[in-house]
């Protein structure tokens, strides 16, 4: 299975980096998330996704998302339920959220993931 | 002195005020579509003109974006963009206002949805933030459906902290100007 990369424009505050890494299970979603064709870019990482875990490999999922508009957040969603399954079903799911110290809207926005998906969430703050 | 002259002073009194006003007061003031490459331009506008603490940039980045897509997907005044996209078209004024940032956002609605929008308004400024924060829950999970929902109002209040202005201008053929307006304290 080969790895998804996505590299977001230099300057872009539209399109995150993505990098899921299919040797090692650790998967990466990093930087801004304001875009139009929200679908189109998540469903490759959804699909990637469900293709690595019939390998019940385990996966460490690394946020470093600072802004999610209101139309990612349901993609972001499903990523989190999905974890969550894969978790449920006995394999290892670690999941991080790396938030700046005082970005408070944040850090609630997960606490509020955490609360719909019942996926636990690390918090670490840099 | 001619009426000439008189003229031309006031257009030169005119612009130094408005010249003043510019500087002073207005951090961006936009009028037209809300396209994507328009967006990157006024985002980059953004990055240069607020000199202030990483978290507050990020909140003012957040509000001016969920006020714009609002305007993008909701104006019913449409423009085609250079990439042969339908945009939304409006208004968009972040200026000073004392020890806070006035975001005040205009765009054409079907007459129709002001009630609703006003009544989601006026039950967002009711709730506290806990309050807030539960109903975004329960929209989070409208979104995930693919159901009708106010997430975006409601990010908007919450990150803001203050509470929505709603007003409306009334125009001819069944439509009317929607203004929403919002505050961000500089103290972050």
């Amino acid at each position: 299975m080969e790895n998804l990369e996505i590299k977001a424009k230099s300057g872009s505050h539209f399109r995150p980096t993505v990098k899921l890494d299919a040797s090692t299970g650790i998967c990466e979603i990093a930087g801004e998330s304001y875009l139009e064709e929200t679908s189109q870019f998540y469903e490759p990482i959804y699909d990637w996704l469900v293709e690595f875990m019939k390998s019940k490999k385990p996966i460490t999922f690394n946020f470093k998302l600072s802004y999610v508009n209101t139309s990612s957040s349901k993609h972001i969603l499903f990523i989190l339920r999905l974890l969550k399954q894969y978790g449920e079903a006995g394999n290892k799911v670690e999941t991080n959220w790396f938030i700046e110290t005082g970005d408070m809207d944040t850090e609630e926005d997960v606490e509020d993931y955490m609360i719909i998906t019942g996926l636990k969430i690390n918090i670490f703050h840099f | 002195m001619s009426d000439q002259s008189v003229t031309n002073r006031d257009k030169a009194s005119f612009l130094d005020d408005f010249y003043e006003m510019l500087t002073n007061e207005i951090v961006i003031a936009y009028r037209g579509t809300f396209e994507k490459s328009i967006l990157g331009v006024l985002a980059q506008n953004i990055e240069s003109s607020v000199h202030e603490s990483t978290v507050l940039k990020k909140k003012f980045f957040k509000l001016f974006l969920e006020l714009a897509q609002n305007i993008a997907n909701h104006s019913v005044e449409i423009s085609s963009t250079s990439d042969g996209e339908d945009s939304g078209v409006g208004l968009l004024i972040i200026k000073h206002k004392g020890t806070n940032y006035l975001f005040i956002t205009g765009n054409l609605i079907e007459a129709e949805h002001f009630l609703e929008i006003k009544k989601i308004i006026d039950n967002i400024n009711k709730l506290n933030r806990e309050e807030l924060r539960k109903l975004k829950r329960t929209h989070f999970e409208l979104a995930e459906k693919g159901e009708k929902n106010y997430l975006g109002l409601i990010q908007i209040a919450l990150v803001s902290g203050h509470k929505l202005e709603i007003a409306k201008q009334e125009t001819d053929n069944n439509k009317l100007f929607l203004i929403i307006s919002a505050e961000l304290s500089k103290e972050y």
